[in-house]
C-alpha cells in the first residue's frame, strides 16, 4: 500500500516514489513507519507529528493513502 | 452577495469629491477583487509614465474577495499604486483588523485620486465617506495619529471605528514609507506610504456594519472548520525553545518533503523571529549586506545574542488578525530596553525580516537596538526590510570610503548600534544624508553615483527580503519575474513544495521533493512553471485577501480554490482560477511597460544571484543562471523569451484588449455620494 509522506531532510527519501509515496506493507504501524523513514524517534515527540492531520498513537495501523507529517525546520516570515 | 461588495469609493482629493463607482460583474469574475481589481483600476485610471508623487498617480486601499466571508486567514488590506520605488505598479498588504472595515463600509476599494494641499483623512461609516480636517495629526506618529482618529470618531454605544495612516516617513514621502494599522502594523513595502503623504492624506477611519456574505456560507464555514482544525493540531507549546533549531547547524544541505502545515507550525508558535537563528545558519539569511556570510562575520555566539528567543522572553501576550487561526502576532515589552528614551511599552513583536536585518545583516548583535529600531519603524511607518538594506549600503560605501564622516556627521561600522539607530533616525525624517537615503538604495546611487551600485543591493528598485536567493534558484527567479519584484512572498522552491498546488492544479508540476540539489537548478519548462504557479497562486492570494502564510499551508488545507467557489459560485475551478491569475500577473506587466519600464529592470543585484559566487559559508560557490530562468519563464508564460513583453496572442489569449482598451464606461457607473 501507498502512504503519503512529509518530513525533515533528516530522513532517508531513497524509498520516495516520484509522487511523494512510499510503499509498506500492509498491517503496517506508525512506529514501524518511522523506522522506514529513518526518522528520529525524539522528533516525534518533541515536534507535531500527525497522520492524516490528527494526533495518532505510535501503534496505530496506517492504511492505503495515509498521510504522515512529521514537522520540518524551515524560516520565513 | 458573491463576496464582494461591486463598488469602488472613488476620492478626488483635488476637488474634495466622493464618488460610488459601481463596477460589472465581469470585471470580478475576471480580475478578482482586491489587489487584482486595484491593478485594473489602476492600469484604467494612471497615465502612462506619470510622476508616483504627482496627483495623477492613484491610491487604492482595498480588501480581498473572501475578507468577511467567514473563510478563515483572509484578512489581509492591501495598497495598490504606481510605486516611487521601482517605478511600476507597487503593492503592499498588512494584517491586523482594518480589512474587514472597508467591505463593511460597502466597498472592495477606496481609490483616492488627485492629491489634497492640507492634510486630510477619510472617514466612513453606513452613511457615507466625509473627508475630514487632518491638520491636528500632521507630525503624528501612526500609532498615535491611530488612536486620536479612533478616539474622535467614536460614538458611545456603536461600534469602534478601525484606522490607517502613515507616519512621519510617509508624511515625508519617503519612497521606503508604508502604510499602517492596529499601531504599527505596517503594509511596507515599495513607498506606498509616501504616495499617500504626498496626497496629504494622513488616514482612513472606517466604522461601517454593513453585512458581507458568500453565495455559499455554509460551505465556507465548513472548509473554514477544517482548515481551523488541522492547523489547530499542528499546534507546538511555545515553551519549547526555538534554540532547537540549532539542529540545523548539523545538517548539511539536503533534500526534505514539505508539509505546509509543519512547517507553517513555526509561525503560530514563536511568530516570524524564531526562525532567525536556523535562517542563519542554513544561509537563508544574508549577511553583511548580501558580501559576508554568518561563519566568517557572525559567528555563533552573535547569532545566540540576537536569536528570536530572546526577543520572545519579552514577549507578554501573542495575538490573531482578523479571521486568522494561526496567531503569529505578539506583543513585547519593551519598557526595560536600551535606546528607549521615549518609554514604549508595549508594542509589536518584530517580523524576521527585522529581527534579521538589524542583527545578522548588518553584523549587530544588540539585540536591543533592533527591537528599539523594529517600534521606531513601525511608529514611523517605513519598510524594515528597505531601511535595513539601505543602511547596509550606507555602511559598506563608508567602509569602502566612498562616504566620509563628514558627509554623515558621525562614523559607521558594521555591527555598530549606536550609529545604526542614528542613522535610521536621521533617514525616517529626511536629516542631512538621511534626506538621500530615505528612498532607498537605487536612488541613492543615481544622486551619490554610479560607484555606490556595487553595494546598493536591490532588484528593480526594491532592497531584497531576508531571503537568500543564491541557494533558491526558483526565489532568485520569482525575486526577478515578478511586476512588483525582489518579494519572497511571490514564492521559491520550499513554498512551492508547501502549496501543494500540483494537486489542484492541473499543470503545476509536482515537487514533493524540494532543496539540496534538486531540480530547481535546471533551465527547463517544468521548473519555470512551478515558478510561474506560485506567481499566479499569488495574484489569486492577494485578490482574495489571503495570507502568505496561510498559503504556505498548502491548498489541502487551506482551501482558496473552494472558498472562492463557495463565496461566488461561478462554477470556477483551480485551472480557471490560476487562469484569472495569470490574466492578474499580465496585466501588472503591461501597466509596468505602460510606465515605461524595460521588463529586464528588475534582474537582481548580482550580488543576489551570486555574480561572483561567495567563497565561504552554506551558499559557496552558488552562481543562480538568473538570465536563462528568467528567459524560460517568460517563454512559458507567453511573453518575447527576450524582451519580457507579452505577446499579442497572449494578451489576446487573455482577453486583456478588451478589459484595458474598451471604454471605460462599459463597466463602471458613477453615482456622487456626499463629500
Amino acid at each position: 500500500m501507498k502512504v503519503e509522506f512529509h518530513g525533515p531532510g533528516v530522513c532517508d527519501f531513497s524509498k520516495m516514489n516520484p509522487d511523494g509515496t512510499i510503499d509498506v506493507p500492509e498491517g503496517t504501524t506508525v512506529k514501524q513507519f518511522i523506522k522506514i523513514v529513518k526518522l528520529p524517534i525524539i522528533w516525534t515527540k518533541v515536534f507535531p507529528f500527525l497522520v492524516n492531520y490528527e494526533k495518532v498513537p505510535l501503534n496505530t495501523v496506517l492504511k492505503d493513502g495515509d498521510i504522515v507529517s512529521a514537522f520540518s525546520p524551515s524560516g520565513g516570515g | 452577495m458573491k463576496g464582494y461588495c461591486g463598488k469602488i469609493l472613488k476620492v478626488d482629493l483635488t476637488n474634495k469629491t466622493c464618488t460610488d463607482v459601481y463596477i460589472a460583474d465581469e470585471i470580478y469574475e475576471n480580475f478578482l477583487s482586491g489587489a487584482g481589481l486595484a491593478a485594473w483600476w489602476c492600469y484604467r485610471n494612471i497615465p502612462a509614465e506619470c510622476d508616483p508623487m504627482g496627483p495623477d498617480n492613484v491610491l487604492c486601499i482595498t480588501s480581498g474577495l473572501l475578507t468577511s466571508t467567514g473563510s478563515c486567514i483572509t484578512g489581509r488590506w492591501m495598497v495598490v499604486t504606481k510605486s516611487p520605488s521601482t517605478g511600476g505598479i507597487g503593492e503592499a498588504n498588512c494584517g491586523g483588523t482594518f480589512a474587514p472595515f472597508i467591505k463593511a463600509c460597502g466597498y472592495d476599494i477606496i481609490a483616492f485620486h488627485g492629491a489634497s494641499d492640507t492634510p486630510v483623512y477619510l472617514y466612513c461609516d453606513n452613511n457615507g465617506p466625509v473627508i475630514k480636517d487632518a491638520s491636528h495629526l500632521w507630525g503624528q506618529d501612526a500609532a498615535v495619529a491611530e488612536r486620536m482618529m479612533v478616539e474622535e470618531n467614536t460614538i458611545p454605544g456603536k461600534k469602534v471605528p478601525q484606522a490607517c495612516t502613515i507616519g512621519w516617513a510617509g508624511e515625508n514621502k519617503s519612497w521606503m514609507a508604508g502604510v499602517c494599522n492596529d499601531n504599527g502594523r505596517i503594509a511596507a513595502r515599495q513607498g506606498v506610504g509616501g504616495v499617500m503623504g504626498s496626497k496629504m492624506l494622513k488616514g482612513l477611519c472606517f466604522a461601517g456594519t454593513k453585512p458581507v456574505s458568500g453565495e455559499n456560507p455554509a460551505e465556507i464555514r465548513r472548509l473554514s472548520k477544517m482548515c481551523a482544525s488541522r492547523v489547530n493540531k499542528a499546534f507546538m507549546p511555545p515553551e519549547i525553545p526555538t534554540g532547537l533549531l540549532n539542529v540545523a547547524k548539523f545538517l548539511p544541505e539536503m533534500q526534505l518533503s514539505p508539509d505546509g502545515i509543519m512547517t507553517g507550525v513555526l509561525m503560530g508558535t514563536w511568530g516570524t523571529c524564531g526562525s532567525s537563528q536556523f535562517a542563519g545558519q542554513t544561509g537563508e539569511a544574508p549577511v553583511k549586506n548580501w558580501g559576508g556570510s554568518q561563519k566568517e562575520d557572525f559567528h555563533i555566539k552573535a547569532l545566540s545574542r540576537t536569536d528570536g528567543s530572546k526577543t520572545l522572553r519579552l514577549q507578554t501576550n501573542r495575538y490573531y488578525c482578523y479571521s486568522c487561526v494561526y496567531g503569529c502576532g505578539g506583543e513585547l515589552d519593551i519598557s526595560k530596553i536600551r535606546f528607549n528614551d521615549e518609554g514604549y511599552s508595549r508594542v509589536h513583536k518584530p517580523e524576521y525580516e527585522t529581527q534579521w536585518v538589524f542583527t545578522g545583516f548588518l553584523l549587530n548583535d544588540d539585540n536591543d537596538s533592533m527591537l528599539y529600531i523594529n517600534e521606531y519603524a513601525n511608529r514611523a511607518g517605513i519598510d524594515t526590510i528597505s531601511l535595513g538594506g539601505t543602511v547596509g549600503m550606507a555602511i559598506e560605501a563608508y567602509e569602502n570610503g566612498l562616504l566620509k564622516e563628514e558627509d554623515i556627521g558621525f562614523p559607521l561600522s558594521w555591527g555598530d548600534a549606536d550609529s545604526i539607530v542614528r542613522l535610521v533616525k536621521m533617514i525616517v525624517h529626511r536629516e542631512g544624508i538621511g534626506d538621500i537615503l530615505a528612498d532607498g538604495t537605487k536612488r541613492a546611487v543615481e544622486i551619490l553615483g554610479p560607484e555606490f551600485a556595487k553595494y546598493a543591493v536591490q532588484g528593480g528598485g526594491m532592497e531584497p527580503p531576508m531571503h537568500d536567493s543564491r541557494p533558491d534558484p526558483q526565489q532568485a527567479t520569482l525575486y526577478a519575474i515578478d511586476a512588483t519584484p525582489s518579494r519572497h512572498t511571490s514564492g521559491g522552491s520550499l513554498y512551492y513544495g508547501c502549496m501543494h498546488l500540483w494537486k489542484k492544479v492541473t499543470w503545476a508540476p509536482p515537487a514533493v521533493l524540494v532543496g539540496g540539489k534538486g531540480g530547481e537548478w535546471e533551465i527547463s519548462d517544468e521548473e519555470a512553471l512551478k515558478v510561474l504557479a506560485c506567481a499566479y497562486f499569488k495574484r489569486i492570494v492577494d485578490g482574495v485577501g489571503g495570507c502568505y502564510f496561510g498559503f504556505l499551508l498548502g491548498t489541502g488545507i487551506y482551501p482558496i480554490f473552494e472558498w472562492t467557489e463557495a463565496a461566488t459560485g461561478w462554477g470556477a475551478t483551480p485551472d480557471d482560477l490560476m487562469w484569472i491569475g495569470k490574466r492578474i500577473y499580465t496585466l501588472r506587466h503591461m501597466f509596468n511597460i505602460k510606465q515605461g519600464l524595460d521588463p529586464w529592470y528588475s534582474r537582481p543585484h548580482p550580488r543576489m544571484v551570486g555574480e561572483p559566487p561567495l567563497k565561504v559559508g552554506k551558499v559557496a560557490g552558488k552562481t543562480v543562471p538568473i538570465d536563462a530562468k528568467i528567459m524560460r519563464v517568460w517563454k512559458n508564460c507567453g511573453f518575447d523569451e527576450k524582451t519580457g513583453y507579452p505577446l499579442p496572442e497572449t494578451v489576446e489569449e487573455l482577453n486583456l484588449n478588451y478589459f484595458l482598451d474598451s471604454p471605460i464606461e462599459n463597466f463602471i457607473k458613477e453615482v456622487p455620494c456626499n463629500g
